[in-house]
């Protein structure tokens, strides 16, 4: 035993890299080798519903606060976001704060295009990407209040009807960051629906704004995309498009059972010498 | 003139937007877009402030031998961008959204996902049960993750449910206090920018 | 330009390079849990390179150009009273420049100041609004709710918040009451940085996990390149890098 704890105690951090390594691939290639069924959380429920309850016509604003970085979890909910959209009418205003953002969203629209259901949408009628504008969001967002248009400087069919910001029905925020709490500081004033869509790390502490109802729901990291695209393929979505998310739940599931097996070894070792190295 | 006006300027600009909140809608609205176009016009002369920046930070690190070869690299490869900009354009399918995509997005997802191997590491050598309040966020954190993931409700279907109420109680009331500690610093702090008595944005 | 445009058909817009590239970049930064490399300060560069390469190109095109330079141009070749106020700003913006010059980088003060203070600004009335929004939510009757989950749950978010707060109370020492109310806030805030915690874990392995796809979608590229890699290490660290550095001793 003691020659185990002092392995434990002397081993080698890349040991630890490999694991976590394996443990992430291996499961794309066995994704069968844990259950794949889970339930939907409220507040994902909640973002679903309200976009299902817009009219065709009606508008919603993507707020595309992210980079390549955090794509792993949060293109998966611009995605569905996006598509549950296309498929009900409902005009998408992409604008993106990051100018790192824009590549992605432009390439999962044309990405999108090419999916069956999809050929026809046009950019400036049933979509458009408002683009990057070196300000902050808050003075985008007083802009936006004055002339919804003239802010961004673009022309298109698809904001007929759009005068200001009051006239767009839903906005919702993609960011790893403590980005969406710009909007959530401004929305008691302004009044406009909001919802988030954040990673792991940034969901916390986004809890109090869903209790005061500044934040009509939120979709939390890998599991939330995950869980949004279940619901879209209950609702009828092809499942071989929409799985992007799904993919990623059994490497979830091992590598956090890996970290679990290393939390308790370093736990073992420290418990170990504190019984019986006094 | 180096320091009052700039404070002057800080004191007239605040207490304009405070005004300005009490006064939404009724006049001040054209105003707003004047100063968006204003606010948009003086960053794009500070994005080229940023272009001249990159420039000069890396002459020198060329002229003076710092990482000399690495700085002569990275300024091929934007060298690159630009050509490729130039060549077919920006928009998806060019070459220059091609560098970008299968370049760009790799490197800096990548980056970012070592922070995974860091996370496990640091867990490993120094998440230890040594006392009460550390056995409390060690349960926390381990009810979390498992709530979070499919197999913690296929262990236990009650598993959300604790997961939920730990993010919906302990969790939101600890956010809570320390966003009420936030508000009132940064309350603090906004009224000394506008009487000047914070001066740290202002260097020397 | 044939030979250019020939090039570039069948290099970086072909999908098996492209393909090669992710992979290759993918690994190339991995490398650097090793131990740093030249292939990861190479892999760092060319990140550096295209982000500033992609942000210039971009800028230029969508923002410069047509936000500034045209208005200007047009401004110049037909002068109209309100071009006045787009030249005070862009006035006002080259003041920026300023911040090159050691004797009068002062001048770049007025423009940062008059940002400050507007965010300082509009950011008082909306924390106090903040702070209302937030304690108004608190003042709950918890009879309200009629299960057990909801009521202890909203015991433990008023009872907890205060109890966080207290801890964080300093004016008097924590004995007596107040220091009971501070354990069990500073407990209240343990589970809220053990939930920050295991959410950050989550997070983190995440973002691998979308890398982790990639790999595992191209395996032959994975293979092939993670042992050409794995050799190139070998061979760097056995022959050329001769003595340790100061990243060796931080890495073990």
């Amino acid at each position: 035993m003691e020659k185990f704890i002092y392995t434990l105690k002397k081993l080698d951090k890349r040991w630890i890299y490999l694991l976590i390594f394996l443990s992430c691939i291996i499961p794309f290639w066995y994704p069968d080798m844990f259950p794949q069924e889970f339930s939907t959380s409220k507040e994902t429920q909640r973002v679903y519903d309200i976009i299902d309850g817009l009219n065709e016509g009606d508008a919603i604003f993507i707020d595309w606060a992210f980079d390549p970085t955090l794509q792993a979890e949060l293109l998966p909910m611009a995605e569905q976001t996006v598509k549950q959209a296309l498929d009900k009418k409902i005009r998408v205003f992409i604008y993106y704060p990051l100018l790192t953002g824009i590549s992605l969203g432009e390439n999962l629209l044309e990405n999108i295009k090419k999916e069956p259901g999809y050929e026809n949408i046009e950019n400036g009628v049933d979509y458009i990407h408002l683009g990057y504008l070196p300000i902050g969001v808050d003075m985008v967002l007083f802009s936006m209040y004055s002339d919804f248009k003239a802010t961004f400087g673009k022309e298109g069919k698809i904001f007929e009807g759009i005068k200001t910001f009051g006239d767009i029905k839903y906005l919702i925020s993609y960011a790893g960051s403590a980005h969406p709490e710009t909007y959530i500081s401004l929305q008691p004033r302004f009044g406009f629906r909001m919802g988030a869509g954040v990673t792991a790390v940034v969901g916390p502490d986004m809890v109090p704004f869903l209790q005061t109802g500044q934040l009509d729901g939120m979709l939390f990291g890998l599991k939330g995309a995950a869980e949004y695209e279940n619901l879209r393929i209950k609702a009828g979505a092809e499942k071989k498009f929409n799985q992007k998310a799904n993919a990623g739940m059994a490497s979830l599931n091992l590598s956090h059972i890996i970290m679990f097996l290393f939390i308790g070894l370093g736990n073992l070792v420290y418990f170990y010498e504190r019984k019986y190295k006094k | 003139m180096k320091k009052e006006i700039p404070l002057l300027i800080g004191f007239i600009a605040t207490i304009g937007w405070y005004l300005e909140f009490f006064m939404a809608g009724k006049f001040f609205e054209n105003w707003k877009m004047i100063f968006t176009t204003g606010f948009r016009n003086v960053a794009i002369v500070g994005l080229l402030v940023g272009m001249v920046n990159v420039l000069r930070v890396n002459y020198k690190k060329i002229k003076y031998n710092n990482d000399r070869w690495y700085s002569v690299y990275q300024m091929f490869i934007i060298a690159l961008m630009v050509f490729f900009g130039s060549l077919r354009g920006i928009s998806p399918g060019t070459p220059f959204d091609a560098m970008f995509t299968y370049g760009f997005v790799p490197l800096d997802a990548t980056v970012f996902s070592l922070l995974a191997f860091y996370v496990a590491s640091a867990s490993y050598r120094s998440f230890k049960i040594k006392s009460v309040e550390s056995a409390f966020l060690l349960i926390a954190a381990i009810l979390i993750m498992l709530s979070k993931m499919p197999l913690g409700e296929a262990m236990w279907s009650k598993i959300p449910v604790i997961g939920e109420w730990i993010m919906d109680g302990p969790t939101s009331a600890g956010k809570r206090a320390i966003l009420f500690g936030a508000y009132l610093g940064g309350l603090t702090m906004m009224i000394r920018v506008a009487f000047g008595l914070e001066r740290s944005h202002l260097s020397e | 330009m044939d030979t250019v445009n020939f090039v570039i058909d069948n290099t970086i817009l072909n999908p098996a390079v492209q393909r090669w590239m992710s992979v290759l970049f993918t690994i190339m930064m991995l490398s650097f849990l090793y131990r740093d490399n030249p292939l990861y300060k190479l892999g760092e560069n060319t990140f550096l390179g295209i982000s500033l390469g992609f942000g210039w190109v971009w800028s230029w095109n969508r923002i410069i150009v047509p936000y500034l330079f045209v208005p200007l141009k047009d401004s110049y070749l037909d002068f109209q009273p309100y071009d006045l106020t787009l030249v005070l700003w862009v006035i006002i913006g080259s003041t920026m420049f300023f911040r090159f010059s050691r004797n009068k980088g002062w001048i770049a003060n007025y423009w940062f100041a008059f940002v400050f203070a507007y965010v300082a600004g509009y950011s008082i009335p909306i924390s106090v609004q903040a702070l209302f929004i937030q304690g108004a939510n608190m003042m709950k009757p918890l009879l309200e709710y009629p299960t057990f989950f909801e009521i202890s749950k909203w015991f433990v978010i008023i009872f907890g918040t205060f109890a966080g707060l207290m801890y964080f109370f300093f004016s008097k020492p924590h004995r007596g009451l107040l220091g009971k109310t501070a354990r069990i806030g500073i407990l209240i805030l343990m589970i809220n940085f053990g939930a920050s915690f295991g959410a950050t874990v989550m997070g983190r392995i995440a973002l691998f996990i979308g890398r982790a796809q990639v790999l595992a979608d191209n395996i032959v590229p994975s293979i092939i390149i993670t042992l050409s890699i794995t050799i190139y290490l070998f061979i760097y660290f056995k022959y050329i890098k001769k003595e340790p550095g100061l990243d060796d001793e931080l890495m073990h």
